[in-house]
C-alpha cells in the first residue's frame, strides 16, 4: 500500500515541480482569475447596492474564488488519455509494474494541485482584497479548501475516464466540451444555484455536479456539519460510479491490448 | 545580357541587447551590433545561375531577405529588376518567388492543388493562364500523384517539390531559394538539383541559390559567390573556382597487403612526378588514383584563408 | 482602384472557400462543433436570464439589453473569428518567421495575415447572435438596421483591438500569451451588463479597455437610435481602426529593420 503510494506520488511530484515552472501558464491563470473576481465583486456590488445587502459580493465573490479553483486548474486529462490510446503509447506500459491509468491520474493530479492552491494563496488575497471579509470562520477554511480539493480531484477523475471513453468514442473532445457546459450550468460555476428557479434545481440534483461543485463550494459561505456531511456523501456515491465505469473501461482495455497487442 | 539584381555596399546590422531579461535590461538596456552583411557588392545577370555559399552565420540569408524585401539594409543599396526591393515590396512580388527551405508557404491542412489556387488568386492569374502553367509544372516536377494530399502528409522532399511549384506559378524572372535541399536524403537532394535547373534552363530564370552542399552548387549553378562574416571573399565561375584550387593533388595508393595510403601534393612544390616516383619506390602498388581535391575541401581551404 | 478592390474581395472569398474546405473534411466534427458554440453561448445567455429574473434590473439594464448585447457581441466576435483569425496568430507568425511569407507576396500583409486562419465552429455565434436579436424583441426594421451598423463598429473596434495586441510582438520577444490574456480580458469585460461599469470603470471601459463599444454604446445606440450615440460609435470605430493600422505599420516597419529582437 505505502509503496503504491510513494510510486504513484513520484509522478504527482514530477508533475506538480513542472506545473510550478510553467510561470507563464500560472500567471496567465491569475491574470483570468483577477479579471473574473474584478468583474464579478463589480456585478454584486452593483447588485448589493440596489438590495441593501452590502455582503452579496462578499458571499458570491468567494464562492466565484473556490468554484474557478476547481473549473480553472483542471489539466487536459481526456486529451492526453485519448493521445495515448490512439496512438498506442499505452501499450508500452501493459508489461510494466505500474497501472497506466493511474500514473496519468497521479500526474493530473499534480498539475491540478499546483494551481488549485496558486490560484487558492493569491487569489484568497484579491478576494479579501476586493471584499474586505470571507463569508467563514477561518478555522473552517483547512475544511473548505480539503473539500473542495477533493472535489477538483473527482472533477480530474471525470476526465480522465472521459479520456478512456477514446475506446467507442470517436471524438472524446466534444464530449469533453459538453461535459464543460452541463458542469457550467448545473453545476453553478459562476452563480450559486441558490439563486436559480426551482424545477432547474430539481433537474441539477440529478447531476454529479450539483454535489461535486455547488454543494461543496457553497461551504464557503454556508458551512455547517450537517452540508458538509451531505457534499461528502454525495460526492462519495458519484466517485463510487465513475470508479466503477473507469474499472470497467480500463478492464476493457487492457484485454483488447493483451488482445490485438496495442 | 543585363544586370538583373545589383548590388552596392549592401550592408546590415543588427542591434542585440546584451543583457538579457530582468529589470535592468529593461530600464539601462546595452546593445551591442552585429554585423550580419558588410558592405556586400555584386552583380547578377539575367538567366545566372548563381550559388550563395557561407559558413553559418555568414549573411546568406539575411541577404537573401533583403533581396526579396523582406528586410531593410542598414546601408548600401540594391536593385533588382530596376527596383529597389524595401521601397517596391508589392510591385517587385510579381516578379520574384522565394523558397525557404526551412518553412512552408502552402497551406498545412489543404490539399496542395488548393494551395496552388490560392497562390494563383494571391497572384491575379486568371483561370485559363493559370491552369497552363500549372500542368506545365506539374508535368516538370512530377508532382501529378501529390495534387490531392494536404501538405501535412507530405514527406521533406515531396514537400520541396511542391514549394518550389509554388513559388514559380506566377513566372517570377529570378528565384532566391535558401537552403532548398536542407534535411533531404541523397535522392531526394538529386531530384531536387536536377529539377530546379531543368525549369531555370527551360525559362531563364536567374536562380540565386544558398546551400551548405556543395553538390548543390556543382550540379546547378554556373558562378558562385562565397561571402565570410557578411565580406564577398569570392565571386567568379565554378569552373575559375576550380582551376585556382587546381594545384592539389590528391593520390591514393594501395599496396600488395591491401593498405590504401593517402597523400596530398601540392604540385607548386613538388611536381607530381615526383609524388609518384617517391611512392613507388615506398610501397608495392597494386592500384592507383590521382584526383582533384572535392570541392568541399577547395570551400573549406577559402574559409581558411579568410 | 475599384478594380483592385474587386480582385481582393474575389481573392477574399476564394480563400474563404478553402477554410470552408478544410473545415468540412470532417463534416460531422465541423457541425458538433458549431452546435457546441450555440450551446455554450446559450447556457450563458440562461444564465443572464437567471440574474435579471431574480433582480428584475441591474443599474437600468434588462434582460433585454442583456440580449442586445449578445446579439452585437456574439457577431463581432463571429466576424473576427470567421474571417480574420490569422491576427490572433501575428505574434506566432512573426516568432516562427511565417511572416516573411506574407511579405513576399504581393498582396497587402495584413490582408493575408487576417485571412490566414478561420475558425468554423464560430458559425455558433452568428446563429446566437441571430438568435438573441430575435428574443431581444427589438424587431423592426430601423432596429434591424441599427444592430447590423452597431455590429459592424463593434467589429471594427473588436479586431483593431485584437491587431494592437498582436502587434505587440513586433516590439518585444514572445508576446503571444500576453496578447491572449488581455484580448480575453477584454470579451470578458464585454460580455457582462455595461451598466455595472460607472465612474472610473466606465472611462476605463471605454479607453484602455475599449469593451464598452462592443457592448454599452452599440446597445444604447439600438435603443435610443440618436445620433450623437450614433457619431460616437462610428467616430470609435474609424479612430480604432486608424491606431492599430498605424501601430502595426509601425511595428512591420521595426520587423523589416531587423530590430525586433531584444534577445535572440
Ligand atoms: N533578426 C536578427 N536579429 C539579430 N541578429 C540576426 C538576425 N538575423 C540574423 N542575425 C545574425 O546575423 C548573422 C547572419 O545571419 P544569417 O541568417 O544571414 O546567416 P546565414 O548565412 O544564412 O547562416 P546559415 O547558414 O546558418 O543559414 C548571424 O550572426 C545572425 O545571428
Ligand atoms: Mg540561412
Amino acid at each position: 500500500m505505502t509503496e503504491t503510494l510513494l510510486k504513484y506520488g513520484a509522478f504527482f511530484r514530477a508533475a506538480f515541480k513542472q506545473g510550478l515552472l510553467n510561470r507563464g501558464m500560472l500567471s496567465g491563470l491569475l491574470f483570468f482569475l483577477f479579471i473574473l473576481l474584478f468583474i464579478y465583486n463589480r456585478l454584486w456590488e452593483v447588485i448589493g447596492i440596489q438590495d441593501n445587502n452590502s455582503s452579496l459580493n462578499t458571499i458570491y465573490i468567494w464562492y466565484l474564488l473556490f468554484a474557478e479553483m476547481i473549473i480553472l486548474s483542471l489539466p487536459k486529462p481526456d486529451r492526453v488519455l485519448t493521445d495515448d490510446i490512439r496512438s498506442g503509447t499505452m501499450a508500452y506500459y501493459i508489461n510494466k509494474p505500474i497501472s497506466f491509468f493511474l500514473m496519468r491520474y497521479a500526474e493530473a493530479l499534480g498539475s491540478m494541485t499546483v494551481s488549485f492552491l496558486v490560484m487558492g494563496g493569491v487569489g484568497s488575497l484579491m478576494t479579501l482584497s476586493l471584499t474586505g471579509v470571507p463569508p467563514f470562520e477561518w478555522r473552517y477554511f483547512p475544511l473548505i479548501i480539503i473539500m473542495c480539493w477533493l472535489s477538483s480531484a473527482i472533477n480530474v477523475l471525470f476526465y480522465c475516464g472521459i479520456g478512456l471513453s477514446a475506446l467507442w468514442l470517436e471524438s472524446t473532445r466534444t464530449l469533453a466540451v459538453a461535459v464543460e457546459r452541463l458542469a457550467f450550468i448545473f453545476g453553478g460555476a459562476i452563480f450559486p444555484l441558490s439563486i436559480y428557479p426551482d424545477w432547474f434545481v430539481d433537474i441539477a440534483r440529478w447531476t454529479p455536479f450539483y454535489s461535486v461543485y455547488y454543494l461543496t463550494i457553497k461551504l464557503v459561505y454556508d458551512f455547517s456539519w450537517t452540508n458538509l456531511f451531505e457534499a461528502a456523501v454525495l460526492n462519495s456515491l458519484w466517485t463510487v460510479l465513475i470508479v466503477g465505469f473507469v474499472g470497467f473501461a480500463y478492464h476493457h482495455l487492457n484485454k483488447k491490448v493483451n488482445i490485438y497487442g496495442g | 545580357m543585363t544586370d538583373i539584381i545589383k548590388v552596392d555596399r549592401l550592408c546590415k546590422k543588427f542591434r542585440l541587447k546584451k543583457n538579457a531579461a530582468g529589470l535592468k535590461g529593461l530600464f539601462h538596456p546595452e546593445y551591442k551590433t552585429v554585423t550580419a552583411v558588410d558592405r556586400l557588392s555584386f552583380n547578377i545577370k539575367e538567366g545566372e545561375r548563381v550559388a550563395f555559399i557561407g559558413p553559418n552565420g555568414a549573411g546568406k540569408s539575411t541577404t537573401i531577405k533583403m533581396l526579396s524585401s523582406i528586410l531593410h539594409p542598414t546601408s548600401g543599396t540594391a536593385e533588382v529588376m530596376g527596383l529597389i526591393p524595401w521601397e517596391n515590396r508589392r510591385r517587385l512580388a510579381y516578379h520574384i518567388g522565394t523558397v525557404f527551405g526551412q518553412r512552408s508557404q502552402l497551406w498545412y491542412n489543404l490539399p496542395v492543388q488548393d494551395s496552388f489556387g490560392l497562390i494563383g488568386k494571391i497572384y491575379g492569374l486568371d483561370d485559363i493562364e493559370f491552369r497552363r502553367r500549372l500542368s506545365k509544372l506539374v508535368r516538370l516536377f512530377e508532382i501529378r500523384d501529390l495534387l490531392g494530399h494536404p501538405t501535412r502528409s507530405l514527406s521533406l522532399g515531396q514537400r520541396m517539390r511542391c514549394e518550389i511549384v509554388a513559388s514559380l506559378i506566377h513566372r517570377p524572372q529570378i528565384l532566391f531559394l535558401d537552403e532548398p535541399t536542407i534535411g533531404l536524403d541523397v535522392t531526394a537532394k538529386e531530384i531536387i538539383r536536377n529539377l530546379v535547373k531543368k525549369q531555370a534552363l527551360e525559362e531563364n530564370t536567374t536562380l540565386l541559390l544558398t546551400s551548405h552542399d556543395t553538390d548543390d552548387m556543382e550540379k546547378v549553378c554556373d558562378r558562385v559567390i562565397i561571402i565570410n562574416k557578411g565580406r564577398l571573399i569570392f565571386d567568379d565561375s565554378i569552373h575559375a573556382l576550380k582551376e585556382s584550387y587546381l594545384n592539389k593533388k590528391y593520390i591514393e595508393v594501395t599496396d600488395d597487403s591491401g593498405a590504401k595510403i593517402k597523400t596530398v601534393v601540392d604540385t607548386k612544390t613538388t611536381p607530381v612526378k615526383k609524388a609518384l616516383d617517391e611512392l613507388v619506390q615506398k610501397y608495392h602498388i597494386t592500384d592507383i588514383t590521382v584526383e582533384n581535391p572535392p570541392m568541399e575541401e577547395i570551400i573549406k581551404e577559402i574559409y581558411r584563408r579568410d | 482602384m475599384a478594380d483592385d478592390f474587386i480582385k481582393t474581395l474575389k481573392l477574399f472569398f476564394y480563400i474563404q472557400k478553402s477554410h470552408f474546405k478544410t473545415a468540412f473534411l470532417s463534416v460531422g466534427d465541423a457541425l458538433s462543433n458549431v452546435v457546441i458554440m450555440l450551446i455554450n453561448n446559450l447556457s450563458f445567455i440562461f444564465m443572464w436570464w437567471v440574474i435579471f429574473h431574480n433582480k428584475g434590473s441591474i443599474n437600468g439594464w434588462d434582460f433585454s439589453d442583456m440580449l442586445l448585447l449578445n446579439a452585437v457581441m456574439n457577431n463581432a466576435f463571429a466576424i473576427f473569428a470567421l474571417f480574420a483569425r490569422g491576427i490572433q496568430a501575428l505574434p506566432e507568425y512573426i516568432d516562427n518567421g511565417s511572416l516573411d511569407n506574407y511579405l513576399v507576396s504581393p498582396q497587402r500583409p495584413l490582408f493575408m495575415i487576417a485571412t490566414s486562419e478561420s475558425t468554423f465552429a464560430n458559425w455558433g455565434d452568428l446563429l446566437t447572435g441571430l438568435i438573441c436579436w430575435i428574443l431581444s424583441g427589438y424587431t423592426d426594421l430601423l432596429s434591424f438596421a441599427l444592430m447590423i451598423y452597431a455590429s459592424l463598429c463593434a467589429t471594427a473596434v473588436l479586431i483593431s483591438y485584437r491587431l494592437l495586441v498582436s502587434s505587440l510582438a513586433f516590439f518585444a520577444g514572445d508576446t503571444q500569451k500576453l496578447g491572449d490574456n488581455i484580448f480575453m480580458a477584454f470579451i470578458t469585460f464585454s460580455s457582462q451588463p455595461a451598466s455595472i461599469f460607472t465612474g472610473w470603470y466606465k472611462v476605463m471601459f471605454l479607453s484602455i479597455i475599449p469593451a464598452g463599444f462592443i457592448s454599452l454604446i452599440p446597445v444604447m445606440l439600438i435603443k435610443t437610435a440618436a445620433l450623437p450615440v450614433f457619431l460616437f460609435l462610428s467616430g470609435a470605430a474609424v479612430l480604432s481602426i486608424v491606431i492599430s493600422a498605424a501601430f502595426f505599420r509601425f511595428g512591420l516597419k521595426r520587423y523589416a529593420s531587423g530590430n525586433r529582437f531584444g534577445v535572440r
